[in-house]
């Protein structure tokens, strides 16, 4: 199968920015560094598709060619299925993916349902076709652990220990994202490979392979606040009990290995490949002790946390597996709980936008020009200059970065205006995670413990995109299973292109308002009390009607 | 300026390298700065082969000329790609290429590439040279990584001859099996020295490369070090077994800088089989020194002894020799065996006295080491082509020859 | 407290425009005594069906739309207006979704446990949406499914065939009249006396009997004469039905509408009175639902019994066989749903429950645009002859109404019609146009609108989505999705759309886009499952499906 490409530059293949932004997207989230196996179209995540087959993508390719501005185009799981007559300020792509009726919304059903052609798992944003790589996941993992300073520290993690495990594509970002807060930062991780590559990519700094040669390391840099990270060569669980037994009690402790999955998970007294052996011959044994191992982590934690340390869980089922084993009350927090949510209350999220150019330099354009107007936020200035460092581009440029409500429609404006004088070499394209305050329902992650006990009403995702769907939003979807798998979430995602015209102003003028701020109204309407006081606001650009 | 921009660009990718540059937002200003218009991902190194050895005799300027040909030749030969070549070393060029594909399609994407270039090179600046590729790695700041892999593809070329093109992907790691650079090589090839056994030495050596050959991959680094390791020890047992100092410190210098700069096993070996040749000249030039000082002394304590009964046995010992060593050293030195000299000053010392003496025969033979006056007879008559009777009736004419002579 | 609420009539109107007038109409209009089923618990029609989460959120929702600008938009989150945004005039001025869950949570238990928590509620189809116009709506929808059926196994009609069925609630009170109307007799059971009385008064019903034998005679005799009659027995389906297969009398057809896909607050279990039945609800609904399902058991044993004895014997949508067969009635699914039965063919066609009302109130208003019906279609014999029917027998229930199956094609010729009658004044206020959820394009329900697919895609509910996204697109003035109306909670998922006709080009814009793109998406799911007639339909009109081949 031939690997298509995103045109770059400013010339047209379409009949107008709108359809060519999108045409872009879509192709870049296939784009050989980006994409996960662009040959199957499979962008992220597992199995998540950009479109359901490779009859369908060139069907789609040739469509958005040909639509015309007051035409919007049909899809469903990933098939272009009809083109109807709408009319300019409508957006030129609505989708709808994996969405099943929900008796019948498990893995098995859409499995068979998939075997027959009939649809299509788009994770959130393959599906969306608004994927940019793995900047998204450092962008969360930067603003959880800044998050944690904020709240536990006075705004750094200087001179802090962080004790967390995992250092596989999700976990990597962890060692970055500490030491950029000023962290040490010591990563349990078995596999000793890993680690090795982790060292010469510079993820991590030193390689330890006790932990008494880590602690030795650390001991200078906590007492000089200097940043450090340690990969440390070992049994997550194993380690955390030496620190419980050594009574050396880390300042904030996570993890990110895939407890989620008891057969990547390798119990304790395994190396990697008496793991994989084990779970070949006996994959029964190899996931009960797997399970043992898994308890005795999650009880370090929780031993850890009685002693002083900052623990939460980072998303990886880790807690429920403990429950499974057998350990028993609240156990720690999750991360969502402690540390996105109360940004979700402000109505800030995973905003980001991509330079259809295909040139850095538009986006390090932008990059200044956010820098200029937020500079009094620490937060986004520091994120910006150590993503700058730490990240290189692929496929088409882009950029992550929160914001609020306000912040989106005023970068949003300005961007449009950018585009508009030439100071950009082509249009923009914003758009954003599914992982955002109103565009999700997933009760075992966004919307877990929510404060009136609504995790799992799904309105709130299909308000949003109905709402984004007449609010100028040149891509609206609402799809299911995205992050928790099928059965478990609900979610929208949104795309809306800066192409310097004056509809386009309005465009972002009314759906970078309106998207987040149904954000804000959702946390208000379960009770949040920052999102009731913004709700409030004056200044807030919806009515709360309660 | 144009020069100026030449050494900022050469310095800028060096540093890439060595990742020396850790902002990626100034790794892309300063590609743009520098009008590099490439995203390279991918990086090939190029060297020439024996490259040491064929050069060893040029002057710096030929040198010089020849890397400006391999840089005008790379240079031309990386147009149809996106690339740039950063000379790194005297022998050691860098191509930071910009590939498309990953993984296996990379490897046979940039194979490709590398024989192109490979031929165009060997074509333009007839040479042979070899390349080392590196795997794709999309973060530019991940570059140096891609480096060192090419850089230790090339080193493959070690093993597998002239004109390679390697990618990292095709190379086994190294394995560290030591088993077959056991010392038994050393004490095998030492008495092939110390006997002055080169051919018998070359078939040591030419073993161990054979073997190492089949081996697993061996670092070439180590094999090296091994080789230099062998070295040191021949020295010592040629030094032992009389090699002059100076020679031998020649010796090492030369082969070990061979050794370290050559680029095949195939030429390693040529300068293991040089060295140890050269060794075992040494020693045998060294013994033939000693011997000198050993067939002297046993040459004084004969003149000294010849005219008692004396025995080969006897002189042996007497110079702290074996008497097999010293009836062969013995014919060597002398040019004939111990009974041959003994007999020829035996019979020399007769005929003095029997001219200057009115002694017998018998008396003679006595007194030269001979008790049996029939044996001594016999064999002054096999020296002379007369018995010793004889030859005393003829002392006047003898004396009378002398004086017309004077 | 008791509140009484009924739509405004007339032309002079309390909000911005007639957009926001019309929601407003329609919503008080779904809560009026004559349209709803217990408009003092805001319960609309279908055991649970509301217009609003509670009365706080209803005069919320009121007060909103008074002062909705007409570039903002209502966001209504499970009867519970949660948001108003600036969006822009040719936007929809109203967006619902109601009781959406996260599929793996989507069970009645976490719904009713949500529902008490004040953070959800049950919107049934077009409750919610504000577009359920009484008894008509469905009484049409029934009519065709019974025409469909006389066409199928009885010439064309039902004279002389004696019809069983049961619930004359919300839904179901539409059978006696739409069997009638077929030409049939009739025999509806029903456990509350008070629904057959409405029935009664609204002429849909003929007479109501108590006893089981002279309901009997009364059938059999009417049978035989080949006289039309609609009886309704004051009893309970799963004792009624169970005592006729023991006494041998098989009917011609048999189907049920009783509130089987809830059986906590739907399905009354046998064995007790309705009061009893309340009580035992409220102390221990645990034992109620037991009992319910137990009932529902023998209910559909007793069906399936007279489908071997040689009945046509069809389930009517309220999910009845799922129930029994969780039951351990294992057979149940040898009954076939309506849907593949009768109505799947005319879906394939972009036709469906296409309906007007007359926000004036004026009787006269419907009557003008029937006259126009007749006029615009004057070849189709079976719609002029419900038109007729409809007009004799219907008696309007809030403000007039009129619905009809159109087809793709018919309802913009008929929207823009209308509009124009509006445009012209010839009609005293505006036209509001919407449909049921239970429409061609609209709906996702693998027991009901989407049963035996062709390409096996029944659950697949991308197609709901897709269909309220572009009706919001196309400039509907409300849309809506809802998840379990009809079948109940965890297995259906639908959409509603709603459009002003006030007479002014933007309507007329939104009107062409709306009603050709609403029944496009249908004409455009059934094409791509693989039905011929779709295939076809979607080529004649020129829909632009791009994978079609």
């Amino acid at each position: 199968m031939e690997i298509l490409k995103s045109p770059t530059g400013n010339q047209l293949n379409c009949k107008g920015w709108q359809q060519e932004g999108l045409l872009r997207l879509l192709l870049n989230c296939l784009h050989p560094d980006i994409a996960k196996k662009p040959q199957d179209l499979i962008a992220y995540g597992g199995s998540g598709k950009v479109a359901r087959n490779y009859e369908c993508l060139i069907r789609i390719i040739d469509i958005l060619k040909n639509l015309e501005n007051d035409e919007t185009l049909l899809v469903q799981s990933g098939k272009p299925v009809g083109v109807f007559r709408t009319f300019s300020f409508a957006p030129r792509v609505i989708m709808a993916g994996a969405l099943l009726v929900p008796k019948w919304s498990t893995w098995e059903t859409f499995y068979e349902l998939e075997k027959k052609g009939l649809t299509a798992y788009g994770q959130s944003t393959a599906g969306s076709w608004s994927y940019i790589g793995t900047q998204g996941i450092l962008q969360g993992t930067w603003e959880t652990f800044n998050q944690v300073a904020k709240k536990h520290f006075g705004g750094n993690l200087r001179g802090k220990l962080i004790l967390s495990s995992g250092l596989g594509e999700m976990g990597s970002a962890q060692p970055l994202a500490i030491t950029a807060n000023g962290g040490v930062a010591i990563i349990v991780e078995v596999d000793k490979s890993v680690v090795k590559k982790r060292l010469l990519s510079s993820v991590i700094d030193v390689m330890a392979t006790s932990l008494d040669e880590a602690l030795d390391i650390t001991a200078g840099y906590i007492s000089r606040k200097e940043p450090v990270s340690i990969g440390l060569v070992g049994n997550a669980a194993d380690v955390y009990e030496e620190f419980v037994k050594k009574g050396i009690v880390p300042d904030v402790v996570t993890d990110q290995t895939p407890a989620h999955d008891l057969k990547s998970y390798v119990p304790s007294g395994f190396s990697v490949e008496e793991a994989a052996e084990l779970r070949e011959r006996n994959p029964h044994i190899y996931e009960e002790k797997a399970l043992k191992t898994i308890k005795r982590h999650v009880s370090a934690m929780v031993s850890l946390k009685e002693k002083g340390a900052v623990v939460f869980d980072y998303g990886n089922n880790l807690r429920t597996q403990g429950r499974k084993a057998g350990l028993k009350g609240a156990l720690f927090p999750s991360f969502v709980a402690e540390y996105i949510r109360p940004l979700f209350c402000e109505g800030r999220g995973p905003f980001r936008w991509v330079a259809l150019s295909g040139d850095p330099e538009d986006i390090y354009r932008t990059d200044e020009v956010i820098k200029a107007i937020f500079k009094n936020d620490k937060r986004i200035v520091e994120w910006i200059d150590f993503v700058e460092k730490r990240f290189s581009f692929h496929g088409l440029p882009a950029r992550v970065c929160w914001l609020n409500y306000r912040e989106r429609v005023l970068f949003g404006e300005i961007i449009n205006h950018m585009v508009r004088i030439g100071e950009l070499k082509a249009p923009i394209a914003i758009t954003r995670d599914h992982m955002d305050a109103a565009a999700v329902a997933s009760p075992f992650r966004e919307t877990e413990a929510m404060k009136d006990g609504s995790d799992a009403i799904a309105d709130w995702p299909v308000l949003n995109a109905m709402l984004n769907c007449c609010s100028g939003a040149t891509l609206v979807g609402l799809y299911q299973g995205g992050g928790v798998g099928i059965g478990y979430s609900i979610h929208s995602g949104m795309t809306v292109i800066a192409d310097g015209t004056e509809e386009a102003e309005k465009r972002l003028q009314l759906v970078l308002k309106s998207d987040p701020a149904l954000g804000v109204i959702r946390y208000a309407d379960a009770g949040y009390e920052i999102a009731k006081e913004i709700a409030k606001s004056q200044s807030f650009p919806a009515k709360a009607v309660f | 300026m144009r020069r100026l921009r030449f050494f900022a660009r050469l310095g800028f990718l060096r540093e890439l390298l060595s990742n020396n540059i850790e902002s990626v937002k100034d790794i892309w200003f300063l590609l743009k700065a520098l009008g590099i218009n490439a995203m390279p991902n991918t990086v090939m190194v190029v060297s020439h082969d024996n490259y040491y050895t064929e050069t060893r005799n040029k002057s710096e300027i030929q040198k010089r000329a020849l890397r400006l040909k391999t840089i005008e030749a790379l240079e031309e030969a990386v147009k149809p790609f996106v690339g740039l070549v950063v000379p790194m070393e005297e022998n050691l060029f860098a191509i930071l290429l910009e590939t498309e594909s990953d993984g296996e399609h990379q490897v046979k994407e940039t194979l490709q590439m590398g024989s192109q270039i490979r031929d165009r090179v060997e074509d333009y600046a007839q040479v042979s040279v070899s390349i080392g590729i590196g795997r794709r790695y999309k973060d530019i700041h991940n570059l140096h990584l891609s480096y060192k892999e090419a850089l230790a593809a090339l080193n493959y070329k070690f093993f597998l001859g002239k004109s390679q093109v390697i990618h990292i992907e095709n190379v086994l790691p190294y394995s560290d099996d030591m088993e077959l650079f056991s010392m038994a090589v050393e004490s095998e090839l030492a008495v092939k020295v110390l006997s002055c056994d080169k051919e018998g030495a070359y078939s040591i050596i030419e073993d161990l490369v054979n073997s190492i050959g089949t081996a697993g991959f061996l670092n070439p680094l180590s094999i090296k070090s091994r080789f230099l390791e062998i070295f040191n020890f021949v020295v010592k047992v040629a030094f032992e077994a009389g090699g002059d100092k100076e020679v031998l410190a020649a010796l090492c210098g030369r082969y070990i800088e061979g050794i370290l700069r050559s680029d095949t096993l195939e030429e390693a070996r040529e300068q293991v089989r040089e060295f140890i040749g050269g060794i075992v000249e040494e020693v045998y030039e060294g013994r033939k020194r000693m011997n000198l000082v050993v067939f002297e002394r046993a040459i004084r304590y004969i003149q000294e002894n010849f005219r008692k009964p004396l025995t080969l046995e006897e002189v042996a010992d007497h110079v702290h020799v074996s008497p097999y060593y010293f009836s062969h050293g013995f014919k060597n030195f002398t040019g004939m065996s111990f009974i041959q000299y003994v007999t020829k000053l035996r019979v020399e010392e007769a005929k003095k006295l029997l001219l200057s003496t009115n002694l017998s025969v018998k008396e003679v033979g006595k007194m030269v080491g001979y008790s049996d006056a029939n044996y001594f007879s016999r064999v002054f008559k096999n020296e002379i082509g007369m018995p010793p009777s004889r030859f005393k009736l003829s002392k006047k004419f003898h004396i009378m020859r002398n004086f017309s002579e004077g | 407290m008791k509140r009484v609420i009924r739509a405004p009539r007339g032309k002079e109107i309390s909000c911005k425009s007639w957009q926001q007038e019309a929601a407003l109409r329609m919503l008080m209009n779904n809560l009026d005594p004559e349209v709803a089923e217990k408009p003092d618990e805001l319960i609309v029609y279908g055991g649970a069906g509301k217009a609003a989460r509670n009365w706080e959120c209803f005069d919320k929702i009121v007060e909103a739309l008074r002062n909705l600008e007409n570039d903002e938009t209502l966001l209504i989150q499970s009867g519970k207006p949660v948001g108003i945004f600036k969006t822009h005039p040719m936007a929809p001025r109203v967006l619902i979704s109601n009781a959406m869950l996260v599929p793996a949570w989507a069970t009645w238990e976490n719904f009713w446990e949500l529902e008490k928590k004040g953070l959800t509620m049950y919107g049934q189809m077009t409750a919610g949406s504000w577009i359920y116009i009484g008894t008509q709506g469905i009484l049409q929808g029934t009519y065709e499914t019974f025409a469909a059926c006389a066409n199928k196994y009885f010439g064309g009609s039902l004279k002389g065939k004696l019809v069983l069925t049961a619930g004359m609630g919300g839904m179901g009170g539409a059978q006696p009249l739409a069997i009638t109307m077929n030409e049939g007799v009739a025999l509806v059971v029903e456990v509350d006396r008070s629904r057959i009385e409405k029935r009664i008064k609204t002429k849909y019903c003929d007479v109501m009997v108590e006893d089981l034998d002279e309901a009997i005679n009364m059938a059999l005799k009417a049978k035989e004469e080949g006289r039309a009659i609609s009886i309704g027995l004051v009893g309970n389906a799963a004792e009624v039905h169970p005592e006729l297969v023991r006494r041998g009398i098989i009917p011609d057809v048999v189907t049920d509408q009783t509130s089987a896909h809830d059986p906590l607050n739907g399905y009354v279990p046998a064995g007790m009175t309705l009061e009893q039945a309340l009580e035992l609800r409220k102390t221990n609904p645990k034992e109620y639902i037991a009992k319910a399902k137990k009932s529902i058991a023998e209910h559909v044993r007793a069906m399936l019994e007279m489908k071997k004895r040689g009945a046509v014997v069809f389930e009517y949508g309220n999910n009845i066989r799922r129930q029994a067969y969780d039951e351990g009635v294992t057979d149940a699914f040898e009954i076939l749903g309506y849907v593949p039965a009768f109505i799947r063919d005319l879906f394939c066609e972009g036709s469906g429950p296409f309906r007007w009302a007359a926000l004036s109130g004026d009787p006269e208003d419907i009557y003008k645009t029937d006259e126009k019906i007749l006029e615009l279609f004057p070849e189709d014999k079976h719609l002029a002859r419900w038109i007729k029917l409809a007009r004799e027998r219907v008696a309007f229930q809030g403000l007039p109404a009129r619905i009809c199956w159109l087809r793709y094609g018919e309802r913009a010729k008929a929207g823009l019609a209308f509009n124009e009658m509006v445009r012209k004044g010839e009609l005293s206020a505006p036209i509001v146009i919407g449909r049921d959820h239970h429409d061609t394009g609209s709906v996702a329900s693998p027991y009901r609108e989407t049963e035996a697919m062709k390409d096996g895609s029944d659950a697949i509910a991308d197609w709901p989505i897709l269909n309220a996204l572009l009706n919001v697109a196309s400039g509907a003035t409300w849309v809506s999705v809802h998840h379990g109306g009809g079948v109940g909670i965890g297995y259906s998922i639908h959409a509603g759309v709603v459009v002003v006709a006030d007479g002014t080009d933007d309507a007329a814009f939104r009107i062409s886009r709306v009603l050709n793109n609403d029944p496009g998406t249908g004409v455009m799911r059934h094409a791509d499952a693989g039905y011929e007639i779709a295939i076809r339909t979607a080529k004649e009109h020129g829909i632009k499906m791009p994978m079609l081949k």
